[in-house]
């Protein structure tokens, strides 16, 4: 199985989170190809170009991140909320600000595996850097190395890992950073940190029969809405030409 | 409220009492000593944020006793 990993290096805090996903290529590359973006901004299209081309199970960003957005430059989105249906099918892991939140649960919605981010900005301690670095990665080690297939157990296993790490770390500081960023982690898929309906209608529907009769509603709502947009558009045209 | 007073006070004296070099990542920011100082004192959501963070820690270290 191929992987991406896209880890752009542009400025100080780039400079640590490149050197942090390199764990995940190690522990990827037994398991196939890896194509490795980083070290250097990284365009948008290159990133596209690299998900259409090799069709990657695995994708890996450590960089800056947003809400909506994961980045791979100063004013370079590499992935946007409206690119979510490209992560569908594959298995998402990040280490950047805040893109669970809403990036990471639309991704889930359309059908990501998982999605493993954080909901919060990532805070780390540079005198204690190793301890943030060996959580960072810990899922996707659980994972491909030890076998751990079940992402609820995952979830908690990362959780358990952090509760290490703060138990090693030498100062307050630190323990209290690794404190918020294990707080912020979110491994969104089934069973686990699955995000909530924002629609009182959609939870509604998902409470009472379930997520897939909700997606097949949608699914029957947005082939509705293409045939009622269609015909409307032949009436306008049949009525303009008499 | 005067134990609020109390951590606010420690924190710092905490953050007063670090070398020069010390400094810390909060996403895209470098917050230095002099920096995090400053923050503390005039951020409100900063100064509440790490104000819950050590009140988190405390209750998390008196979890980890009893379970």
């Amino acid at each position: 199985m191929s992987s991406l990993v896209i880890r752009p290096k542009f400025d100080e805090v780039t400079g640590y989170s490149y050197k942090w996903a390199e764990d995940t290529i190690q522990i990827l590359e037994p398991t196939g190809p890896v194509r490795d973006l980083g070290g250097a901004p990284v365009a948008r299209s290159t990133v596209h170009e690299s998900i259409n081309q090799d069709n990657p199970f695995y994708v890996v960003h450590y960089d800056h991140g947003e809400e909506e957005s994961w980045m791979g430059g100063p004013d370079e989105r590499v992935i946007k909320v409206e690119d979510a249906p490209l992560l569908s099918g594959r298995i998402v892991y990040t280490m950047n600000c805040l893109s669970a939140k809403k990036l990471g649960a639309e991704a889930w919605k359309k059908k990501a595996i998982v999605y493993v981010g954080y909901a919060d900005v990532f805070a780390f301690m540079p005198e204690e850097e190793d301890l943030f670095r060996q959580a960072a990665s810990h899922g996707l080690s659980l994972y491909m190395v030890e076998g751990v297939k079940d992402w609820p157990t995952i979830k908690s296993k990362m959780v358990s890992k952090y509760d290490e790490m703060i138990s090693q770390a030498k100062s307050y500081w630190t323990q209290m950073w690794l404190t918020h960023d294990r707080d912020a982690l979110r491994v969104i898929a089934d069973g686990v940190d699955e995000p909530k309906e924002e629609c009182p209608v959609s939870r509604t529907i998902e409470f009472l029969f379930g997520r897939t009769v909700l997606e097949k509603l949608r699914g029957i709502r947005d082939s509705l809405y293409i045939r009622i947009s269609l015909i409307l558009i032949i009436v306008k045209i049949l009525g303009s030409a008499y | 409220m005067s134990e609020v007073k109390d951590l606010e006070k420690e924190v710092l004296k905490f953050l007063e009492t670090r070398n020069n070099s010390w400094v810390f990542f909060l996403g895209a920011e470098k917050l230095n000593k002099d920096d995090t100082i400053k923050r503390f004192k005039k951020d409100k959501k900063f100064r509440s944020l790490v104000l819950s963070l050590a009140v988190k820690r405390a209750i998390d270290s008196f979890k980890v006793e009893t379970d």
